[in-house]
Formats: C-alpha cells, structure tokens, sequence
C-alpha cells in the first residue's frame, strides 16, 4: 500500500505537535510494510528530498505572499497540491492520501477529487477548540475550511475519546466515520540516561 | 476538439464583461464544430445545463465565510471546486475513451484550477487576461494585490499561450510581467467575425 502524507510541519520544521506526530507515525508505517511519502513546507537548511528511515520526504516552496495567515496558508496548500501532482506523475500514484489538520486538508480534498482516491483526515486540534469558541471572521471562516476537509474526508482520525467527542459536536460528523488512534511514544528516544 | 473553459462568469452572473466573451466565445466555438464544457463559479445558481450545446456546469464556493471581504481566499476554495468539477468532466470522457484537449482559463481568477489540472492530467492550458492587478489597484498593492499579481504571474509562466485583448495590454503585461513573455503573448481584440477563428488557431497550436 503506497500513502501520501501531507503536513504543514516536518522536522527540521517543528511548530506544534503535527511535525512529531507525522514523523513517528510516518517511520512506523513504513516499518509495517507500506510505502510512505511525506508531502511537507520547504525550510531554511532543510533538503528538497530526502530518505529518512524509508520514508520518503518531498519539501515543496512554501513561500506565498498572502492578506492574512489564512491567506498564505491556502496559497501555500496550492503549492502543496501542484507539488503532490508532480509526485504522483513521478511515482504511479497513492493508494490513500492523509492530511493533517485544516493546513494540509485543503490540498488533500482537491487530491482526493483529482486522483479520485481515498482521503483520510487526521484532526489534531479544532479552531473552535484552540480559541475556545468562534469569535471574528478569520476563525469562522478556519471554522468552515475544517467541517467542509471532515466531510470530504472518507475517515476522521483523532488522537483521543475527547477529541472524538469534541469533532464530532463540532462538525455534526456521524460516529461511524470517526476513529481514535492514540499517539505513540517512541520508548527507545528516551534511553538515555539521567538523574 | 473537445475545450474546457474555466471562467467566473457566465450567464446569468454578469460582473464584467468577461460573461459575454465567454458565452460568445462558447458558442462560436461550437458552432466550428468543436465541444464545450464551461466550468463556471456561481453561487447562486449550481448545477448542469446544456445551453444549445453547450455544457454549462456551474459550482458554488464550499465555503462561505470569508475574512475582510478577501477576495484572495474566495478565490483559492472556489478554484478548488472549479477543478474538482473539471476533474469529474475529464474522468467521465476518460470512461468513454475521450478526453479534454485543451483547457482555456479566464483571468486569474481560475488560474490556479488551470495550473493544477494542467500538472494532474496533464493538459495543456491557455490563459486570457482582460486586465491585470496592476491596473485593479492602480499600483497601490496591498498584500492581496501582491498575492494575486503572483498568481499571474503563475498563469502566464505554467500556460501554454497567454491571449491578451489588445496590443496595449500585451505591452503592460511585459512591462508588470516581464519582457521574456514577448513570444507567448497572443493580441486578439475579440470583435468582429474571425476573432474565434484566431482563437481556435491558437487552440491547434498550444495542442501541438
């Protein structure tokens, strides 16, 4: 089985949880079998391509002049998108693709349309839930971008019981479509030794 | 020939000129003997309709929120319904062993829907511009009007021809874009009987 991961963060690139998370989870797959490739924002220093424990990491040009956050943000997930082409003409294609969060959703919905493969959604946080409510037009707006990345998607992954309940009631999901996939700790990280 | 135009206005929604052209141009085209489907943006009429042959879809932006009025972000979720429409149209032909020749974008508007069909299925795209952000924002550019002087700029470097209405535009869009451009501008001032047919041997030539 072949995955395009997609993700607004990737170490070197750490902004929030996302970059760890996908990079773990990305090592893990592969170890399982499947074939793995991480669609990720270029960064100063950081390598166009690499292999990193067999998984393969495209960073694609992230600059993208915009009028706000979101702005760039939906610009830079065109580059995504256009990058992802490039790579599925270069490689035969994904059998899943797998955004993370509303900063790589965009570009896995006009994926899941183009290549007319399954789209799986990991949400990690809400805007609802990182502002504690829907309070000016940007968040709305945030807002809107998640529940319409949940309903194109054909499985909504979260990382706990709460955060299941909390997309569910956020986005009016069905149950049936949701699945909780704790994260993982990588024990061996921490075989170090200290006081 | 089978040509898919992409297009943010279409009759009914009239917000310039660009309705017109579009539906004149659609109609000749068919006319000559060649296949339309029309992607057009409309929020306030979705749907199929064969207008005397041709194939209008029309789709509305997913979403409805939009920050300061942005027309930046408007922009981006409506373009990616455009091309999922587009991308249903391509994969309905593929089932019947056709596809599309050509893609014709208007403005940058729907640029990026050209660029990305153009680098999924890999069909080539000519790209009419009726005026540039330049001239929109009288060269008081703001970060919206940066962003989409770059998606212009995009437009013109990703298509195959660029058509420009008049000669004068072609000289402002090398002086915004570029002098490099020079060869891949096309001047068609389309009034009269055979500024279709000019088209259409741009079309030929971008297919070759």
């Amino acid at each position: 089985m072949r995955v395009l991961h997609l993700s607004w963060e990737f170490p070197p690139r750490i902004i929030g949880g996302i970059a760890s998370h996908v990079f773990d989870l990305s090592r893990a797959l592969f170890r399982r079998g499947l074939e793995v490739n991480v669609m990720t924002c270029s960064f100063p220093g950081a390598k166009r391509f690499e292999n990193i424990d067999g998984v393969n990491v495209d960073r694609f040009e992230a600059y993208a002049t915009g009028d706000s956050f979101l702005g760039w943000a939906l610009r830079m997930q065109k580059n995504m998108e256009i990058s992802s082409c490039d790579l599925m003409s270069g490689t035969g294609g994904f059998d899943i693709i797998h955004a993370h969060d509303w900063l790589s959703g965009v570009a896995g919905v006009g994926l899941k349309h183009l290549y007319r493969k399954p789209l799986i959604t990991t949400m990690h946080s809400t805007e609802f839930g990182r502002r504690t409510g829907i309070h000016n037009d940007f968040q709305a707006s945030i807002h809107e971008i998640e529940g319409w990345i949940t309903f194109e998607s054909w499985r909504v992954i979260t990382c706990s019981y709460y955060m299941r309940s909390h997309v569910a009631w956020c986005f009016r999901l069905p149950e049936s479509k949701m699945c909780v996939v704790p994260n993982g700790v990588d024990v061996s990280k921490f075989s170090f030794s200290f006081d | 020939m089978r040509i898919l135009l992409l297009s943010w206005e279409y009759p009914p929604k009239r917000l310039g000129n660009v309705a017109d052209h579009v539906s004149t141009l659609a109609h000749e085209l068919l006319r000559r003997g060649n296949e339309v489907e029309l992607v057009v943006l409309d929020d306030l009429k979705q749907g199929f309709e064969d207008v005397s042959g041709v194939h209008v879809h029309r789709v509305a932006n997913p979403i409805r929120t939009h920050p300061m009025a942005s027309i930046l972000s408007y922009d981006v979720t409506a373009s990616l319904q455009m091309e999922t429409e587009s991308s249903n149209i391509i994969y309905f032909y593929k089932r019947l062993g056709k596809r599309i020749d050509l893609v014709q974008a208007h403005e940058w508007l729907t640029a990026y829907s050209a660029i990305v069909l153009k680098h999924a299925f890999h069909i080539p795209f000519v790209m009419t511009f009726h005026s540039i952000e330049g001239h929109r924002c009288h060269d008081n550019f703001n970060t919206a009007s940066l962003a989409i002087k770059e998606i212009e700029d995009m437009g013109i470097w990703e298509s195959n021809t660029v058509i420009s209405n008049t000669d004068w535009l072609k000289r402002e869009i090398l002086r915004y874009y570029g002098e490099g451009h020079n060869e891949k501008i096309r001047v068609i001032w389309p009034i009269g009987p055979n500024w279709v047919d000019e088209v259409i041997s741009v079309y030929n030539r971008a297919i070759a």
